[in-house]
């Protein structure tokens, strides 16, 4: 519903940055919930442990370092709940909450001065974790329908299985039919597996426009028709782009890391390359034998070029290149002094220093 | 014939205006504006305490323009300055009308086969018909069509604002005098080709489903703005675009010798209790349509001209014929500015595919080669990307201020090209 606004133009759109954030919460609960039903109350602990740590660190940044101090909420404890859901079921809650505080202060705290961020927080957290402890963040155990994992315990009962990412990197094919992929009953990612709550998940970011569909949409079509061409897993086409979609979280990535807003590109044609980019690295670090780090290095690698896929689409839309700082061969004192424009863009500087909260979470 | 207006933002409009033009109740004091572009001067030639009828010259113009009527019977009581948007300050003649005076009623005079084409030019001028849709002369635009020699017309009868039903209403109770006026600027162009452009809804579906004869019908669908689409519409077509109110002044011009005196004003708003499309008497202050509409008593702001576009005015500005509507807003909350989220859908908003965001990072480091690239002039100032932006950012004024820092660029180039 429309809001009145107390300058042109009077009125304004219900939806605010606010609601975009919960909506990337909400996008986030079936997963956590559905890896509940499966795996047990460990999902929900690890979860829960990983948004405490994020949200804290956040908190802890703010109140130490921020002049404004609003206190936030939905970002970190996404971050939080996004570094817990690409996790195995065994990883120890230390770090889960390592990665948490490791994903605020590097992907939030440090890159707040920018104007845009070049990394995504998440991703950080999740390239972080798997740096200082690769065995935790790469062994699946392999857990039947329903029987659930000890909140504490340490999973010693359960059979450890390769993942979906390993299997495809050795070429075997992968012994998962249709439904347990559909439900995400395999090893992986304890909440990214299943592609049927993914999708409707982004159905959901889509009809709210609180993600860069493009990029997710142009990064999982680039991958198929590299999958369709390149069968790893010698199972047919179908199959073949199912499991490349499915392995080491590529789907989770690609709707809630790489098409992150925040990160992401601003123009339509910018966010169709970046997206594309994204996948073909995704699908080239695979072929090269990186199975579990492919997606995260891939998206992590891509970010920083967002600015230059603005460009780009900028670029091909005027027509034109992007003009210098300075006019060519015009030196700074050959400039005339500061007029009324100059004095004038000073202003809107100065509105903009004044009106912006510094320390506002984004 | 299908115009589709693909970018901007939809909103969705809630019915609860009527569907007919209410007479406005006449004030105690009319502020009739004696002016009504910039650039003309006008003789007063209605002394104050002068008795004069409804269609009675007021002031003439010394040179060239329109003579500015008095809408009703009264006397004039004196002159006033006051600020009318687009305009600044301006002399406005003080009428008291006469007891039960009204708008005097529409009776032909001739045919409207009587009408010569060569003379449409005189009449619109004479009636002193301003086109509501871009607030110019309706004679100037005739001029000019002729010169260019335009071979359709397109009367435009959609209402590009939100919230606004002045053209759907006046094209739905006058459809003949719209569609007799399009015709003879038709026959003024020698063309046949006639056409009126129409938001298919409540309002103008039977508009739709008997089309007056001779007309073709277009209907506008899409978002806000539909005025650069039914633009590129006419423009394709080499037609002149009119508004449906300009038409219908036309008409009641041509035929029964009536100068252009009121205006259809939809008057909306969280302020008002019983929303109206009202036709209004020139010169009515704005708070005596707003009292008639059962307005809140405390009033955050009266806009003139649409929620999208129009201007803040005080509440006794006088309605002036380009106002098509008028919004009452009762004091809203405060949105805090929060840093840009990222989103691009400002981007993908803009009607003219401009990049917002980037030419608001652009304004904040003063890059004005880039600003340039960006190609910031183009923008319409159609408020969408504001409207959009989740952050509240205020992109349209920022764009609208540096599109000001861009003039003043250009005009310190030249002088420095000058001088040296």
């Amino acid at each position: 519903m429309p809001k009145a606004h107390k300058s042109r133009p009077y009125l304004l759109s219900g939806e605010t940055a606010r609601m975009m954030r919960s909506d990337l919460l909400i996008a986030l609960l079936p997963l956590i919930l559905l890896a509940t039903v499966l795996n047990g109350f460990r999902v929900l602990f690890l979860c829960a442990v990983a948004a405490v740590a994020a949200w804290g660190a956040e908190t802890a940044a703010t109140l130490l370092f921020a002049k404004r101090r609003s206190l936030p909420v939905s970002t970190p404890i996404s971050t939080g709940l996004m570094i817990a859901l690409v996790c195995p079921l065994t990883v120890p809650w230390w770090l889960v909450a390592s990665g948490g505080v490791f994903a605020v202060l590097a992907g939030r705290i440090l890159q707040k001065r920018l104007a845009r961020p070049l990394f995504q927080p998440a991703a950080l957290g999740w390239l972080f974790m798997l740096l200082i402890a690769p065995r935790l963040m790469t062994t699946y155990p392999y857990v039947g329908l329903f029987n659930h994992f000890p909140v504490f315990g340490s999973g010693s009962n359960f059979t450890m299985v390769p993942s979906l990412a390993q299997l495809l990197g050795s070429q075997i094919k992968p012994p998962y039919d249709a439904a347990q992929l559909i439900i995400g009953k395999l090893a992986g990612g304890m909440g990214t597996t299943c592609l049927l709550v993914i999708a409707a998940s982004t159905i959901y970011l889509f009809y709210r426009r609180a993600n860069a569909w493009q990029v997710t949409a142009s990064m999982a079509v680039v991958a198929a028709v590299m999958a369709a061409f390149i069968d790893r897993a010698h199972a047919g086409v179908v199959h073949s782009i199912v499991y490349e979609l499915s392995a080491s979280s590529f789907l989770f990535a690609a709707v809630y890391l790489a098409a992150d807003p925040a990160v992401a590109p601003r123009m339509p044609f910018g966010r169709v390359m970046y997206g594309a980019f994204c996948g073909l690295l995704v699908m080239a670090l695979r072929f090269i034998g990186l199975a579990e780090s492919s997606v995260v290095l891939a998206v992590l690698a891509v970010s920083p070029l967002s600015a230059s896929a603005d460009r780009l689409a900028l670029y091909v839309r005027n027509d034109r290149p992007s003009p210098a700082k300075h006019h060519s061969g015009e030196t700074r004192e050959d400039q005339p002094s500061p007029g009324p424009a100059s004095v004038f863009f000073r202003r809107i500087q100065m509105l903009f220093k004044h009106k912006e909260p510094q320390h506002e979470e984004k | 014939m299908l115009i589709y207006a693909k970018k901007g933002v939809k909103f969705y409009q809630k019915w609860d205006i009527p569907l007919s033009i209410l007479p406005a109740d006449l004030p105690e004091f009319l502020k009739i504006p004696l002016c009504v572009s910039v650039a003309e001067e006008m003789r007063f030639t209605a002394p104050a305490g002068s008795r004069v009828t409804a269609g009675e010259a007021l002031a003439v113009p010394v040179k060239e323009g329109c003579p500015v009527y008095a809408p009703v019977s009264g006397t004039v009581t004196g002159t006033e300055l006051c600020k009318i948007p687009g305009l600044g300050q301006v002399p406005c003649a003080l009428l008291r009308p006469d007891p039960g005076a009204a708008l005097p009623e529409s009776c032909p005079v001739r045919e409207l086969s009587e009408v010569r084409p060569e003379d449409l030019i005189e009449i619109a001028r004479r009636a002193a018909i301003v086109d509501e849709t871009d607030g110019k002369r309706l004679y100037r635009k005739l001029e000019e069509a002729a010169a260019a020699s335009l071979s359709a017309v397109t009367a435009d009868g959609v209402d590009d604002q939100p919230f606004c039903a002045s053209e759907s209403a006046v094209l739905l109770s006058y459809t003949k005098e719209v569609a007799d006026g399009l015709l003879l600027i038709g026959k003024f162009l020698g063309t046949e080709n006639c056409c009126i452009a129409a938001r298919k809804n409540v309002l103008t579906f039977s508009v739709f489903r008997e089309p007056p004869a001779g007309m073709q019908m277009a209907e506008v669908r899409g978002k806000y703005p539909a005025a650069p689409a039914v633009r590129k519409f006419s423009e394709n077509r080499g037609a002149l675009t009119v508004g449906v109110q300009a038409c219908r002044a036309l008409y009641l011009a041509a035929v029964c010798d009536l100068p252009q005196l009121s205006s259809a004003v939809t008057v909306w708003g969280e302020g008002v209790s019983r929303p109206a499309v009202m036709e209004v008497p020139f010169g009515t202050p704005a708070a005596a349509l707003l009292h008639q509409c059962g307005a809140a008593e405390v009033l955050e702001r009266v806009v003139a001209g649409g929620v999208m576009t129009g201007g803040s005015v005080a509440a006794e500005t006088p309605v002036s014929p380009a106002h098509t509507a008028l919004t009452a807003l009762v004091p809203g909350k405060e949105y805090p500015i929060e840093p840009c989220t990222g989103c691009g859908r400002c981007i993908a908003s803009c009607p003219q595919g401009l990049s917002p965001s980037h030419i608001c990072q652009a304004a904040k480091r003063g890059d004005l080669v880039r600003l340039e690239w960006l190609k910031t002039e183009e923008c319409l100032q159609c408020g969408c990307c504001s409207y959009i932006c989740p952050a509240r950012i205020p992109l349209s004024g920022v764009v609208k201020s540096v599109r000001k820092a861009l003039r003043e660029k250009q005009r310190e180039e030249q002088s420095h090209a000058k001088s040296s």
